[in-house]
């Protein structure tokens, strides 16, 4: 009987296996084909602790197996059976020790890289800088070029072995930014200007996305709005075509200008549409972060309306956006 | 909301959720047909809801949690439905399928692994220390009922209303008014608030219950590891549980007042609301877990025959996990640029608690090793456990190296590790557990063959259904999305990841059938099935209602293990000789208050102010019946214990004892009270330790905000000393009389007792007046609590003060009443006492209302 289980287990393990293996074939893991430097470094960031766990896990898995099967009871051998040892100050000091030496080194790691990889620090390069400002909207994302006079939806393109600086905010709730080939995300916050560094080591015409953290997904109503979006996404789907924006000729040639940059990287977000009404007003909110030392930048100020006794005093600070100093 | 037409108010449009209408009325038809035909209503009262028996709470508890378990189950399923098929299919629509990982995620979490952890409790934990019952069972029955209460309003959001859909943690701004504007998110905030209070207050329960009821001689060293283990979770539960109250009333303020705590404008901090969630939030995850850890020691211990290999070892790695708990939260946002420091800081954090937990599994291993380890179903669920958590963990670590999470973050690697650790260590655990005690609770055994179909169902399914998700993590999948194209690559391996899925339901499936079929094949057991160790299974299974006949005298770890052997070596126990057992009275007062409670939530749902005046009223008037009923307990006589025993002795282990209390009902005055009134007291300590922490959150949510005035006006604008600095006096004096109430109840002197009380009584009043003029004055000049997050902050920091001070005065002179009545007895002297206690306490946080608030609010 209780063989059976372990070969059930075996069995069923067997195709398994055959199936992940069968379908790595097609897959293209991206996070573990990283296209920047960044994505590269967070790489040998995932293989080296990966490893330093491993050292002590796959002892550990054997070990569970063999004890297990040497102590069972209907063993036919009869092995030590010692139901009072439940103590031994050597081997505890043993296994207190070596993950707290594992754990050691990784957070020795852990500690440099988080120094070396932090998103806001600059990437060092020969080549200028770009800035890119992102936008998180309502379903879509707006991404604006400062420096060329240029914005675009959905769409977003750069120079290869060019950093990139992407300030990133939110009009809508919040989302997060992530482009995997070239590495890791970040937030977009309403009232907050993020920073996120990247670079793309060789051109290539990649990716999507930036996640909806906790956006609804297209809703239906809007999908009516909006006529054929669900045939337009299918387009992207299959053709790779890049999805520019949803509504108008306008936008597409705004698109098209930063589709003049040299170099190409770009990314397509498996589009929605574009809510005109919103675009205006994002660009104006969009605050050079500098304004504030937290970097917070403060949305709507104080509506006007009725302005009561606290008005009349003078000597204190009135406008929201400047933190009190202590 | 406005209900103007019916399909407001009922969910509508929806195939599947006419269905489960159907089926929800059809059901609770059947419920009410079966209970009349059957003549049952009667029994249902009063041997189940109004039960304080911990036994059957437990039971309770461990139904609803399954219930909650299939349904946050068929979320899963129709979830990975959706997903098996890209693009082209619409099983769900993408709103339906956000309300669907939102109520997956909370009923998972809330409403299944957290009341089938308080199941387990409530069945062992008393059994395991030799105690009658836990320290207060009438607040254990109203812990039940109000989760059950909780539970029911969450769910219900599923019909009427619509269900919340903005994740299973409700971030902000999407979870406020602006962006959610339905009821869902208020189903959310009262259905996780009413039982969040229930879970609080179970875990005050069971830290005093495991502090103070021990049998003779069980020294804190001589614990069983389970009870260990759930003294550390509920240690961590009542630190955690108060924050969540608190940042949960926040988003309600937002919502229902209009203030700006979390909101995008007028100075409102979404990230603070990130921040809080996950100060509960984490912690939450091991106060689900440590318990599992409790389960998996008993486990391996007896049925490798054998000593738990280092206890010392286990409890430290159990008390520092529960204490670490709370300095790594950040690591749930890495991602939003906190900056290196703290990003280092937390990850480091985060990688030192796998040492405990690696030494934990160390120890098991250990345990097992020379033992004679047979695999019964609790054992296979542990060794299904161990090699699922130690790769669970695994990729806990790496998730923990916040450069490295920056690619993990919110995409499928994450959902496959938490799900492994929360499957692998919590669901695998509590259905050891399960599997353990249930011949404990019922007297017989589950049939073994259809639980290895379980096991096996589960087990593969497990791996079939998250390995495929690491991959598709690593290839860029991101959670929350409802559909994603062919070309992304994604599809096969999410069409595996539904098979197992679905294999897991399967398993699901064979585990109800196992428990039917086991009803109806019953396999009796006798008291210790297992060959046990600990003092659960010294009595007989199912426990008679007062458990121990005879309490136990302890002398070592593993006490039964060694009275069997002693008794192997001829060692006979001295016959019996039963004394009479002083027992609590069932009661319907839970039933009832939690029922109030479930009509003022659903009231806040819909602003329905005709149910939230009854609900609140309700609740208030059934607190003031209990503070005055003192018929709670009564003593089953010798004779009934030694008939009882002698039944249970004979085999007759399905005996239905009940406490059937009126034909019993010796009232032996309050003789036994000494005890009893120090449980309390300590109980009532833990409760001002939990307000404590509340008033702190406050604090810090006041501190975060202060400067948040989006130019409106300031401390210095608004505040007046002199009326602040009169507030302050009076509440002082008040304290100071409020002590001189106690000296006089220690004279014995009852009218000086009844005077001053009535002083602090009113100068209470009178501080209140001071402080709603003061409030309504602010209001006035257009500083309302909508007007700023400053003013948010304020409001509600000593607005909750004032709450607190006047539910004082409603309890003081509620007092008043009892000692006038009743004069000073232990009673009473312990609930003056706990007043005084209280009122000091309100005391010590205004000075820090003074200062912090006002005197720093006008420099």
């Amino acid at each position: 009987m209780k063989y059976k289980g372990w070969f059930l287990r075996a069995a069923a393990l067997l195709p398994l296996a055959l199936m992940t293996f069968l379908l790595s074939g097609c897959a293209d893991v991206v996070v573990l084909d990283p296209k920047g430097e960044i994505g590269k470094h967070q790489l040998d960031l995932i293989y080296i602790t990966t490893g330093l766990c491993l050292i002590i896990i796959v002892p550990v898995l054997i070990l569970t197996f063999w004890i297990a099967w040497k102590y069972r009871a209907k063993s036919k051998k009869k092995e030590a059976y010692q139901p009072e040892w439940d103590h031994s100050t050597k081997l505890e000091t043993i296994w207190w020790g070596i993950p707290i030496l594992i754990i050691l080194l990784i957070a020795i790691v852990t500690v440099q890289y988080s120094y070396k990889l932090e998103p806001s620090k600059a990437i060092a390069s020969e080549n200028k800088p770009i800035t890119i400002q992102v936008v998180a909207l309502d379903w879509k994302w707006l991404f604006l070029y400062p420096e060329q006079g240029i914005a675009t939806v959905n769409y977003v393109q750069f120079p290869e072995k060019v950093p990139v600086q992407f300030q990133l905010t939110a009009d809508a709730p919040m989302n997060s930014f992530w482009i995997p080939q070239l590495g890791g995300q970040i937030y977009t916050m309403s009232g907050m200007a993020m920073k996120l560094h990247l670079i793309a080591d060789e051109p290539g015409g990649l990716l999507r996305y930036g996640r909806e953290l906790q956006r609804r997904i297209l809703r239906q109503d809007d999908l009516q709005r909006e006529g054929d979006v669900a045939s337009r996404l299918r387009q992207v789907g299959s053709g790779r075509q890049a999805i520019v924006s949803g509504d108008g000729p306008g936008r597409l040639q705004r698109a098209r200008a930063a589709g003049n940059l040299a170099g190409a990287f770009v990314l397509r977000f498996p589009c929605r549409f574009v809510r005109q009404d919103r675009q205006q007003v994002c660009r104006r909110r969009l605050r050079p972060p500098s304004r504030r030392r937290s970097g917070i930048v403060q949305r709507r100020r104080g509506r006007s309306r009725e302005r009561p006794r606290y008005e009349r005093r003078a000597g204190h600070e009135r406008h929201g956006h400047v933190r009190r100093g202590r | 909301m406005k209900i103007t037409k019916l399909s407001d108010f009922f969910v509508t449009g929806d195939p599947l959720i006419y269905g489960a209408d159907v089926a929800i009325g059809l059901t609770m038809v059947a419920i009410v047909v079966a209970l009349t035909a059957f003549k049952r209503w009667g029994w249902l009262w009063r041997e189940w809801l109004t039960t304080v028996d911990h036994k059957r709470i437990g039971i309770m508890y461990v139904i609803a949690s399954l219930l909650m378990l299939f349904r946050g189950g068929v979320d899963a399923l129709l979830m990975r439905t959706q997903l098996a098929l890209p693009d082209s299919m619409e099983f769900l629509k993408p709103d339906h399928y956000n309300d669907i990982f939102t109520t997956h995620g909370v009923i998972m979490i809330l409403f299944m692994a957290m009341p089938l952890m308080f199941g387990l409790f409530n069945l062992t934990v008393p059994l395991q220390i030799g105690a009658r019952d836990v320290a207060f069972p009438l607040l254990n029955s109203l812990s039940f009922w109000l989760f059950f209460m909780g539970a029911m309003l969450f769910n219900v959001s599923f019909v009427i209303g619509g269900s919340p859909e903005a994740g299973w943690l409700a971030y902000p701004p999407l979870s406020e008014k602006m962006f959610s504007p339905g009821v869902g998110q208020d189903f959310y905030i009262w259905g996780i608030q009413i039982s969040g209070i229930g879970s609080l207050m179970t875990g005050i329960n069971f830290i005093v219950t495991i502090l103070k009821m021990r049998a003779p001689g069980m020294k804190l060293m001589k614990m069983p590891m389970f009870t260990w283990s759930v003294l550390s979770s509920c240690v961590t539960i009542i630190l955690a549980f108060p924050i969540l109250t608190v940042t949960l009333a926040l988003l309600f303020i937002d919502r229902y007042f209009g203030a700006h705590f979390f909101t995008l404008d007028m100075g409102g901090n979404p990230m603070m609301y990130i921040n809080l969630i996950w100060m509960w939030g984490h912690p939450e995850v091991y106060i689900v877990v440590l318990p599992a850890f409790g389960i998996f020691s008993e486990i391996v211990a007896t049925f490798s025959k054998k000593r738990l290999f280092g206890y010392g070892s286990m409890v430290f790695a159990l008390m520092s996990i529960s204490i670490f708990s709370f300095f790594t939260w950040a690591h749930h946002f890495f991602t939003m640029g906190s900056g290196a420091n703290v990003n280092a800081f937390f990850a480091v954090t985060t990688m030192i608690i796998a040492i405990p937990t690696g030494v934990k599994i160390f120890n098991w291993l250990f345990t097992m090793y020379k033992g004679k380890i047979t695999f019964e179903l609790p054992m296979l669920w542990t060794m299904a456990f161990i090699p699922c958590f130690i790769v669970g963990g695994m990729t806990g670590v790496m998730l923990s190296v916040a450069p490295a999470d920056f690619q993990f973050h919110n995409s499928y690697f994450l959902i496959a590790h938490f799900h492994q650790v929360l499957i692998g260590g919590v669901v695998f655990g509590y259905f050891a557990g399960l599997y353990y005690w249930w011949p404990k609770v019922f007297g017989f055994k589950l049939n073994d063959k259809l639980g290895k179909w379980a096991f096996w169902l589960w087990n593969i399914g497990f791996y079939v259904c998250f390995m495929p998700q690491y991959v598709l993590g690593l290839m860029g999948m991101t959670r929350r999305v409802s559909s994603y194209s062919w070309d992304t690559g994604w599809w096969s391996w999410n069409f595996v990841s539904t098979i197992g899925g679905f294999l897991m339901g399967i398993g699901f499936l064979f585990q109800v059938w196992q428990i039917l079929h086991s009803i109806k094949f019953m396999e009796r057991v006798k008291g210790d099935p297992w060959g046990g160790r600990t003092l659960e299974w010294s009595i007989p299974s199912p426990a008679p209602f007062y458990n121990f006949a005879i309490t136990p005298k302890v002398e070592g770890r593993d006490d039964w293990w060694r009275r069997k052997e002693l008794a192997a070596k001829g060692v006979q126990d001295p016959p019996p000789k039963y004394e009479p057992i002083h027992m609590p009275k069932n009661s319907g007062t839970p039933i009832v208050m939690s029922l109030f409670w479930f009509i003022l939530g659903f009231g806040f749902v819909f602003d329905w102010l005709w149910l939230i005046v009854p609900g609140a009223i309700g609740i208030a008037a059934t607190m003031l019946y209990h503070s005055f009923n003192y018929d709670t307990d009564y003593y089953v006589t010798a004779e009934e214990v030694r008939k009882t025993e002698a039944k249970a002795g004979e085999g007759c282990l399905m005996a239905h004892v009940a406490a059937n209390q009126s034909s019993h009902d010796h009232d032996h005055g309050h003789d036994g009270h000494h005890d009893l009134e120090a449980l309390r007291t300590m109980g009532f300590w833990i409760f001002i330790i939990t307000d404590c922490i509340i008033f702190g959150t406050l604090f810090a949510t006041y501190a975060v905000l202060m400067n948040s005035t989006a130019g409106g006006p300031t401390g210095a604008d608004l505040f007046e000393m002199p009326g602040v600095i009169a507030e302050t006096f009076i509440l002082l004096t008040s304290s100071f009389t409020s002590g001189l109430a106690v000296l006089s109840m220690n004279r014995g002197d009852k009218k000086g007792l009844i005077g001053w009380l009535i002083v602090t009584a009113l100068l209470g009043a009178s501080f209140i007046t001071l402080e709603v003029t003061e409030f309504l004055k602010m209001i006035d000049e257009g500083a309302k609590i909508s007007t700023s997050a400053f003013l948010s902050a304020f409001y509600t920091l000593v607005g909750t003060h004032g709450l607190h001070v006047s539910i004082g005065l409603i309890w003081m002179v509620a007092l008043m009443l009892q000692v006038a009545k009743r004069g000073i007895t232990p009673v009473t002297k312990r609930k003056i006492g706990n007043i005084s206690l209280y009122w000091h306490f309100l005391d010590v946080v205004w000075i820090f209302v003074f200062t912090i608030v006002y005197m720093m609010g006008v420099r």
